[in-house]
């Protein structure tokens, strides 16, 4: 791989966890020490401690071992998750972070444009120098108008004049083909010139992100094949693991999660006020019999949330389970409940787990608008709200299929939320927690309901003045 | 009188008139045992539509549609096995459709003048058809870069883009849906037809603001008379008398090359005046797209050269939208006596 700037590989920094690694060899304890340090890296709130660099007075040793510790931890870390979709889930969000800072702060323009051609691939991404070479123009920039590069732009105001310096590296225009970035290019933010999204940097960081996350995903998924040829190694990474399971539950999200409500209320009985994506696992339980791992464990943590008690859990499962034809309940317990306690953090990391917010399950778990199709959507949504107008069905599902379209999926869901409670819930919804309390409020307390009209109302009348 | 059409009208084209290998120019001939076709067929007087069928060769198919009296033809995407009522498309991988703009002419209802309604159309009304796909064609090969496209007369009321450049067939639904939103500008009836502000658009997206410039301009200035302008810039309480607008119309009808140059110099430079024209101009003419047939990657489009069930018409390939008259455009009718 060679680009204007030398040969890609050779171009990318010390920082970027996919650059071919130096060989090295590290013994066990000190593999262990890598990791934990690489963990702690993450749970650090002081980000400059996130930089990567060698200092003046480093030996080369050091900075040997530096890098060894950068390469090895990760390491690590990849094959401890390798095998637990939520702790994978947990290492590719915070080392997508760490990528950002490190990105972000990388030195020189060339540094962030050897990343980018890594990432995008060398035929998805060029330098407008090289665009301009390609296409043969002359300046592209200039054709059409876009400020070069790292200028000073004067603007002038009616008052006085001022001079604003542009944002450094970040605002720098490159160009990516479009269809790697179809957000940007959805929202008109990039000039798009034969097949070309000629963007900022800046404009692109999410992308750029998106895309890291799913190569760290697919190389965390091929890492299993590591863990299949060598069961020592499996036995190795245990104590990472626990240890990982420990720090991702404790950063997972809490804040909708309000068990006492829910059990003094006894809402898990009331299936009337769960939100669509858990009706609609729901059904496909009882009609299929089985449902997907990940969404088994969202449904599983979902009930033990909203009130359901694990030995309740454990018979619902067995009810609706194809897994139980022939089996006593006894020997379906045996066999499946082990996981249903690993759910109340009776087995496994001891962890109490709480169901995944809206943009983990759009992510990947079962988000009911991002993973149904717009037909399924219309006949489900008939189907649970049959008792409704016609004409109110028919246009809340319009609204709903346009906001799917448009991938604005929390949005739909917020839709779908006033079709079923009558009620509000903000313009998006961002918890499944959160939808069934609300749905509860409205749909059982009388009094709530009343008060919570009463403030939306007085919400309205202050947002039209 | 209107003709009737019988399974042996139907039978007779397909067998002696319908040409396979063109269809093969569009799918092209790699996994077509994997592509899905679907069909509205009629037996004892009930029509039904099947999908979920494959075929090994294109013989085969051409055999299925002499022999089952096929009303309308529909191709769908490539999976990774040969679809049927074992492998239905829900249960097997996806793995490249064509890219598919639908243009019908009813999506206009809310904006048409003229009269017609649904599935009418007149020469006026046919004009927003033919804008719309001059602005999509314009703007896939300039911004997008892709070369090869091909309009199909619908049979019915309006025409279908086929995009057959390679590459396209394996976007996901993001990458739709993003080429969508860059084309939009009228958002749907649900939004209460809300339009996107033209002068509000970033500094990027200036091709795209020089060709509505371009483009809508001059059609949306050329079929509107100097009185709905007047009424318009009325509204505005812009203070431009309707001489000026007769001039202005007039530069626009005349100029041969009016580009968004042309529009800067004509149009007053009155910021609440072309602010309110430029949503009258999106509103009234830019191209409205069915959304649903061009993301959903599992849909089933017509074949092209197959014949509208309804209409008889057969799904031709159009050269040139400013001189293809959907009024006479061939039927059934002219081939089989």
């Amino acid at each position: 791989m060679s680009s204007f700037y030398g040969t890609i590989e050779e171009e990318l920094p010390e920082w970027y966890i996919f650059r071919k690694p130096e060989d090295f060899e590290i013994d066990v304890k000190k593999w262990y020490e890598y990791a934990e340090k690489r963990i702690e890296k993450f749970v650090n709130s002081e980000q400059e401690l996130w930089l990567l660099y060698r200092t003046p007075w480093m030996t080369e040793e050091q900075w040997k071992e530096v890098l060894e510790e950068e390469i090895g931890g990760h390491y690590l870390l990849r094959l401890a998750v390798a095998r637990n979709l939520r702790l994978t889930s947990w290492l590719i969000e915070v080392e997508a972070d760490l990528f950002e800072f490190r990105f972000v702060n990388s030195i020189t323009f060339e540094e962030k444009i050897s990343v980018l051609k890594h990432l995008y691939g060398e035929d998805n991404f060029l330098t407008i120098q090289e665009l301009n070479f390609l296409l043969k123009e002359n300046n592209i920039l200039l054709k059409f108008g876009l400020v070069e590069t790292g200028t000073r732009k004067v603007q002038y105001t009616s008052k006085r004049r001022t001079t604003k310096k542009r944002g450094g590296d970040l605002e720098r225009y490159v160009a990516v083909r479009f269809d790697k970035i179809p957000k940007v290019v959805g929202a008109r933010k990039a000039l798009l010139y034969k097949g070309w999204a000629i963007v900022k940097i800046a404009d692109i960081r999410l992308s750029t992100k998106r895309i890291f996350e799913n190569r760290l995903r697919d190389i965390i998924k091929r890492s299993e094949e590591f863990l299949d040829k060598d069961p020592i190694l499996e036995n190795t990474i245990d104590p990472i693991r626990e240890k990982i399971e420990e720090i991702a539950a404790k950063s997972s999200r809490k804040a909708f999660s309000d068990i006492d409500f829910f059990e003094n209320e006894g809402v898990s009985k009331k299936i009337d006020c769960y939100p669509p994506c858990i009706y609609e696992l729901l059904t496909n339980l009882k009609s299929k019999g089985h449902l997907a791992h990940m969404e088994n464990w969202q449904l599983g943590t979902f009930l033990k949330k909203v009130g359901m008690s694990i030995n309740e859990q454990k018979q619902f499962w067995y009810k609706h389970s194809i897994d139980n034809v022939g089996q006593t309940f006894e020997e379906f317990e045996k066999k499946v409940g082990y996981q249903i306690e690993h759910i109340y953090g009776l087995a496994g990391g001891g962890v109490d787990y709480e169901p995944p917010k809206c943009q983990t399950c759009i992510d990947g778990y079962f988000c009911f608008f991002a993973h149904e199709s717009i037909e399924e959507i219309s006949k489900s949504i008939s189907l649970r709200f049959s008792n409704l107008s016609e004409d109110k069905l028919n246009k809340t599902i319009d609204k709903i299929s346009q906001l799917v379209v448009n991938g604005r999926y929390q949005e739909a869901c917020a839709e779908y939320f006033k079709l079923h409670t009558g009620g509000l819930i903000g313009s998006r919804v961002n918890h499944m927690l959160m939808y069934t309390k609300r749905a509860y409020e409205l749909l059982y307390r009388k009094d709530k309901k009343k008060e919570v009209i009463k403030e939306e109302k007085k919400e309205n009348e202050t947002s039209i003045k | 009188m209107k003709q009737v059409l019988s399974k042996k009208h139907i039978s007779e084209y397909y067998a002696n008139h319908f040409d396979i290998d063109s269809i093969m120019l569009y799918i092209g001939l790699s996994d077509f045992k994997n592509r899905e076709f679907g069909f509205v067929v009629e037996d004892n007087n009930k029509e039904r539509f099947v999908r979920n069928i494959s075929f090994d060769t294109s013989i085969m198919l051409k055999e299925y549609m002499v022999a089952n009296n096929v009303k309308h033809a529909y191709i769908g995407a490539v999976y990774d096995k040969p679809p049927s009522n074992k492998n239905p498309i829900g249960k097997i991988k996806w793995i490249r459709r064509e890219l598919i703009f639908d243009l019908d002419i009813d999506e206009y209802d809310e904006v048409r003048t003229c009269g017609c309604k649904g599935d009418e159309y007149c020469i006026d009304c046919w004009s927003l058809i033919q804008d719309a796909v001059i602005f999509i064609e314009k703007t896939m090969r300039e911004d997008f870069g892709m070369k090869q496209i091909q309009w199909i007369f619908s049979g019915r009321r309006g025409v279908h883009g086929w995009i057959l450049d390679r590459e396209t067939q394996f976007y996901d639904q993001q990458v739709r849906i993003a080429i969508l939103n860059y084309l939009t500008f009228v958002q749907g009836k649900t939004s209460g037809e809300k339009v996107d502000r033209v002068d509000a658009l970033p500094t990027e997206a200036k091709p795209l603001r020089n060709r509505i410039y371009s483009l809508i301009a001059k059609s949306y200035l050329s079929h509107i008379s100097p009185k709905e302008l007047y009424e318009i810039s009325k509204e505005i309480d812009a203070k431009i008398s309707l001489k000026s607008l007769e001039t202005i119309i007039k530069r626009v009808k005349m100029s041969k090359e009016f580009d968004y140059n042309s529009y800067n110099i004509i149009i007053p430079q009155n910021n609440n005046f072309r602010e309110k024209l430029s949503q009258e101009m999106i509103y009234r003419r830019f191209p409205r797209i069915d959304r649903k047939v061009t993301m959903d990657t599992r849909r089933v489009s017509r074949m092209p050269y197959s014949i509208h069930g309804k209409t008889g018409k057969i799904a031709v390939e159009i050269k040139d939208i400013l001189k293809f008259d959907p009024f006479n455009s061939p039927s059934v009718w002219e081939y089989v006596k």
